[in-house]
């Protein structure tokens, strides 16, 4: 696993309140790891304390998954 | 909620409130009940939303006063120099804290209020892509109906003789109004000035008649501080950035409300259909009830609102081009 992956699922456990074995690439933040309409919004301001990025809202919110989400952000680092 | 509380134009409460906070400087927010008695707000998240939009295009049309009089001097507008006002103080105080806060700190006060410290990031760009998008479509507005009457655009930009400026705006009784004005009415009925209930109204609708005025006083101002650009000294090619800058931070967040609107049709929207069928059959029932994203009407006039922006500004620019 990656660096980013890695801290991606670390971020996703944190702020969803998941155990972090649950998180895979394949996990659907909503669908799979239930994370509500708020919650997407705070892991986008997560994942750009995490990383020290600023990430283009319109993409960010458009990332459905662990795995593209590393994608999304290794873009910006 | 209990009193004193204070809420932000356009927020959503949800919960029971047993603590008292002050949130009147953060708009469009999302305001909830922690299990534990702490109010949490996500600042500005209900900026660009499906509901914030569809609720500012239904006021105007539930206003079935049929009387030649109406004593309510309504404003429909969701953007106006007191929201929008209010969303450049939230931004600063939001800004603020980021910038004083230790990265480790999880949750910081507001008011009262508790707010995630990474949340604090997503208010400031909030408000930041709301209060451009407002200050740039009243600029452009005015500069298209310049052009269009073959005006200068200094003139257009300038400030009109007898406006009131003040930086803090009121809503009285859903007449907004700069402080000034209020406070000008309030010494008029003191020294007798205004002295009964007619003249009270003839004042309250001379305020109203200046309602355009003075916004244009507090956007030209407004601009100054957040872009820094005096609008005195705006020629055509500025303006053509300008217009190009609205069609960026428009289509920005215009496309913010359509992802909100997407949310509609996810699957885990879709309880309560199809249930003892396949996931084809939930799809399938779904889609009969509730229809398909890209058929959405509402979806289908956002994206036609994002089409017609961008034909707008290049018609402005073209008229702009011709006129250097």
């Amino acid at each position: 696993m990656s660096d980013t992956a890695a801290r991606v699922k670390k971020v996703v456990a944190e702020t969803l309140k998941i155990d972090p074995s649950m998180i895979k690439d394949s996990s659907r933040f909503v669908e799979d790891l239930g994370a509500e309409s708020i919650q997407s919004v705070e892991l986008v301001a997560a994942f750009e304390e995490e990383f020290d990025i600023e990430m283009d809202e319109q993409g960010a919110l458009g990332v459905k998954d662990v795995g593209t989400a590393v994608t999304f952000i290794e873009k910006h680092l | 909620m209990m009193w004193p509380c204070r809420v932000g134009p356009f927020s959503v409460v949800l919960g029971k409130h047993t603590r008292t906070f002050d949130l009147s400087d953060f708009p469009f927010s999302h305001i909830e009940a922690a299990h534990d008695g702490r109010c949490m707000v996500v600042p500005g998240l209900n900026l660009s939303t499906v509901g914030t939009v569809r609720d500012g295009a239904k006021w105007p049309t539930r206003d079935r006063r049929m009387g030649k009089v109406k004593r309510d001097r309504l404003s429909f507008d969701v953007f106006s120099p007191m929201v929008v006002g209010r969303m450049l103080n939230g931004h600063d105080r939001l800004k603020e804290l980021m910038d004083n806060t230790e990265k480790s700190v999880d949750t910081v006060t507001i008011s009262g209020a508790q707010v995630k410290r990474a949340c604090c990031g997503g208010g400031v760009k909030y408000y930041r892509s709301g209060i451009h998008t407002y200050l740039l479509e009243k600029v452009v507005a005015r500069i298209e109906r310049a052009v269009a009457s073959g005006g200068a655009i200094s003139k257009a930009l300038a400030e009109t003789p007898g406006a009131v400026y003040s930086e803090k705006w009121v809503d009285i009784g859903g007449q907004m109004m700069p402080l000034k004005r209020l406070e000008d009415l309030y010494a008029a009925v003191e020294s007798g000035k205004v002295s009964d209930v007619v003249g009270f109204e003839k004042a309250l609708d001379a305020i109203h008649a200046c309602y355009a005025e003075d916004e244009w006083a507090w956007v030209r101002r407004a601009y100054k501080r957040v872009f820094e650009v005096d609008l005195d000294k705006v020629a055509a090619t500025a303006a053509a950035a300008i217009a190009d800058q609205l069609l960026a931070d428009q289509s920005k967040f215009l496309n913010l409300i359509l992802i909100d609107a997407g949310k509609e049709f996810d699957t885990v929207t879709q309880v309560g259909f199809g249930q003892d069928g396949t996931p084809e059959d939930v799809a399938a029932d779904f889609q009969a009830v509730r229809g398909t994203f890209e058929t959405n009407k509402f979806v289908k006039q956002m994206k036609q609102a994002i089409a017609d922006l961008g034909s707008r500004i290049e018609k402005l620019k073209q008229a702009l081009a011709v006129n250097v």
